[in-house]
């Protein structure tokens, strides 16, 4: 008898300490779903889905059979993580000092 | 006025008239033909004045005329076909419209004249007289033309062509076409996309390209037709929530009003799916590892920019010994649950284990058992309820991913961690027939993985998992020495077989409600009695901890609030430590250390370094008022320590200014030798240094 507890894990990551923001942009480029304003979501989703793309294409590069899992940004002020998929793109902004 | 004019050779080349007069009785048919040969045929031969006779009488042979035409020698003869052709056609309609009008098949004169000839140019010659003075000078140049003339036929410098005087308006004509679209088209040929190319079938590809939504494959070229109409083609319909859209957001895609979105189900469509849910999970762990960064940097003995600076400032103090909370393992799930027991993971050091009562303790209610990553500090990784409260749990070395958890009620169940769910429980031993009666303790071996749990009804018991069933075996059971009350639950150890040596050990505790509390020595080859009884302590032993380097030696605890360190050969402690009048509820001794171990009261933990001093307690930490703490575990490879305590609540601590030093000079003696000797050698001098109480207690 064992209890199956399945935590929303979305709704918590934008609880977590430091996180400035949460973005989920479809295939085509178009945020679907965001907590920040609609300037910056759209200036990071054109510039993260490029630049996904484009680390994606020197992972495969180098081995064909590989392929990317997880993108991290570490900037001065914030830290940029993005999880790249086939359908969807998964973009958290968060500020580890805070 | 008939004129004859001569050449020079003096034949007669006087113009002819143009048109003869010819009877014919059929004019019509002839003049067609004739017509015909008028307007098909080019007309140089026409203005041939050489054959002029033969034009004449085969072109217009049938017409009548009246007047002659003129027609100089020198001058080109001008006239247009056209011309006399309409001037033809009319007189055959003419005639052709009188018809009607007499039905009667008589025979009728048709009279076809010529109208006036309309001079186009006309250049008189001019005459000059033979006897003239340059009549000489005009013979030369008619003679001259005349060669000119006749050189101009086949030379090359000269050719044959119609001009036309009259000039007609020019007509604008305007066409329209579709404007021919051009379409560009490129792609890269990357190394993976060769090989995604390659590795595909054919009719996956063509399945693939026309529903392809993938980012790999997607070329970022301006202007992609293909992909505007591979959206339109997806025949998606248009949303009427503008507020999830939110512009274009590339250049390549600037046709917003091409892109037939239903966001609404996409986004649902999304987060409902597998790949986002482990996205989530991972990026959780991501953000929750960069949260605490610099707690898991001190976890794991890195260095941290703050400390550093704080050290070289302090560097030469003494300072005491703290420990330093790190974090805390807590879940709402968990609080309020009492701890049991903890354990790392064999294989994977990063995992703990924790163990959980159900409510109040008492009455067996369902216990709950956490797997905590390091990787997720915040939230536990799996969760697995029980039937009954947890008392014990322990990893399988040869199946790291199985757990063994023995229960209040005297059960125990193998949970496989890797599953996630319900299915995760592999074994349970409530469906068992015999069963224990009392809390257990579970030991797992070392070379062969035998499963032995030892609980309060005396019975030391391994379990086998046969096909479906899970049954146990009674190695031993405790025989009840005479006299005393009922027993108590059990605290069990276990040893490690030595090198090659057979016996495989297991220490017994044996608890008494009145008495002192006896340990026992039994083995699995010889489950008859006992090897070794150990007494000494008077009240109830609550734990027995095997000593992970030194593989004699072992400590008890006691309720009474003493430790004893024992040897195995010797029936009798080799050393005591006391420091407070509590319970212990438990020891554990440092698997980096051989000398340092750690003990849990009630309310305080205090770590021993018994290089530094056997006295007292190297290290005291106080919990908080109200809590109790109950579980202690040391973790491998770094200076912490794990105590658990009654809010449910798992903290982990660092060792703060905690200076072993000495010791690598005990362990390099004894780890690599292991011969007894020199292991006595090494008691015996801390034992002389000291004034141990339990000398006085012996």
């Amino acid at each position: 008898m064992t209890i199956l507890y399945f935590s929303l894990h979305h709704f918590i990551i934008e609880g977590h300490k430091g996180v400035i923001g949460t973005i989920i942009v479809n295939s085509e480029g178009l945020p679907i779903r965001t907590t920040l304003d609609n300037s910056t979501t759209s200036l990071y989703a054109r510039l993260l889905r490029s630049f996904t793309t484009l680390a994606r294409s020197a992972v495969r590069d180098v081995d064909p059979q590989n392929d990317l899992t997880f993108v991290r940004i570490r900037s001065k002020k914030q830290e940029i993580l993005v999880a790249p998929e086939n359908n969807f793109l998964l973009i958290v902004i968060q500020n580890p000092s805070e | 006025l008939c004129l004859q004019v001569f050449d020079s050779q003096g034949s007669d080349v006087t113009p002819l008239p143009l048109v003869a007069v010819v009877d014919d009785p059929d004019p019509k048919t002839r003049e067609k033909s004739s017509l015909e040969e008028v307007l098909f045929k080019k007309g140089s031969s026409i203005f041939k004045s050489s054959t002029p006779t033969d034009v004449v009488s085969s072109r217009y042979g049938d017409i009548q005329t009246h007047k002659p035409i003129n027609m100089e020698g020198h001058s080109m003869f001008i006239g247009t076909p056209d011309k006399i052709f309409l001037e033809i056609i009319r007189f055959v309609l003419l005639l052709l419209s009188e018809f009607p009008r007499k039905p009667v098949a008589e025979g009728f004169d048709i009279i076809l004249s010529e109208t006036d000839t309309i001079s186009l140019l006309d250049l008189p010659p001019t005459l000059v007289s033979e006897d003239a003075e340059d009549a000489d000078a005009v013979k030369q140049r008619n003679r001259d033309y005349a060669e000119f003339c006749s050189s101009k036929m086949g030379s090359d410098n000269f050719f044959e062509r119609s001009s036309q005087t009259l000039v007609g308006e020019h007509k604008c004509k305007y066409t329209q076409t579709d404007t021919n679209k051009s379409v560009n088209k490129g792609t890269i040929a990357t190394t993976w996309d060769i090989y995604d190319s390659f590795s595909m079938s054919t009719e996956n590809r063509e399945t693939r390209e026309s529903e392809r939504v993938d980012y790999l494959t997607r070329t970022r070229n301006k202007q992609d037709v293909s992909e505007v109409t591979m959206s339109r083609e997806t025949g998606k319909s248009f949303s009427e929530n503008q507020a999830y859209f939110f512009g274009v957001s590339s250049a390549a895609e600037t046709d917003a009003d091409l892109f037939m979105l239903k966001t609404e189900s996409n986004l649902e469509k999304i987060l409902s799916s597998e790949a986002f849910m482990k996205s989530v999970s991972i990026m959780e762990r991501v953000i929750v590892l960069n949260i605490f960064q610099p707690k898991l940097a001190a976890f794991r003995g890195l260095p941290n920019e703050e400390d550093e600076e704080r050290i070289t400032e302090e560097k030469g103090h003494y300072l005491t010994p703290t420990l330093e909370p790190l974090w805390t393992f807590v879940s709402p799930l968990t609080r309020g649950h009492n701890i049991t027991c903890m354990t790392w993971n064999k294989k994977n050091p990063d995992i703990l284990a924790v163990g959980y009562v159900g409510g109040s303790s008492g009455n067996p209610q369902p216990g709950l058992i956490c797997c905590w990553s390091l990787k997720n500090l915040v939230w536990s990784e799996r969760v697995f309820s029980c039937h009954s409260s947890v008392t014990c749990l322990e990893f399988s070395s040869s199946n790291p991913s199985h757990l063994a958890i023995g229960m209040y009620d005297g059960s125990v169940a193998i949970y496989n961690v890797q599953v996630g769910d319900d299915t995760a429980c592999i074994a349970n031993s409530r469906d068992c027939a015999k069963r224990h009666t009392q809390p257990l303790q579970l030991s797992g071996e070392e070379r062969e993985e035998v499963l032995v749990s030892v609980s309060g009804d005396g019975r030391i018991t391994k379990w086998l998992i046969l096909h479906n069933d899970f049954n146990c075996v009674d190695l031993m059971i405790l025989k009840r020495s005479s006299g005393q009350g009922r027993k108590q639950s059990i605290g069990g150890g276990r040893k490690q077989s030595i090198g090659g040596g057979r016996k495989q050990s297991i220490g017994g505790g044996r608890k008494q409600s009145i008495g002192g509390g006896h340990m026992h020595k039994c083995s699995l080859s010889n489950s008859d009695h006992f090897l070794d009884t150990y007494c000494k302590h008077p009240s109830p032993v609550t734990h027995i901890e095997w000593s992970p380097i030194y593989s004699d030696v072992f400590l008890s605890t006691s309720s009474d609030g003493t430790i004893q360190l024992w040897k195995v050969d010797t029936l009798n402690p080799k050393m005591s430590f006391t420091s407070v009048q509590s319970i212990v509820d438990s020891v554990k001794w440092s698997p980096n250390c051989g000398t340092v171990f750690a003990a849990i009261y009630r309310h305080r933990v205090e770590v021993w370094d018994l290089c530094q001093s056997i006295m007292r307690p190297t290290l005291v930490h106080h919990a908080e008022p109200g809590v109790t703490l109950s579980s202690l575990l040391f973790a491998k490879g770094s200076d912490s320590i794990l105590v658990g305590d009654s809010r449910g609540e798992v903290t982990v601590y660092k060792l703060k200014n905690f200076r072993v030093g000495k010791p690598k000079k005990v362990n390099k003696l004894v780890g690599k030798l292991a011969t007894q000797e020199n292991l006595i050698i090494c008691w015996i001098s801390f034992s002389l240094k000291c004034i141990c109480k339990h000398q006085a207690n012996l």
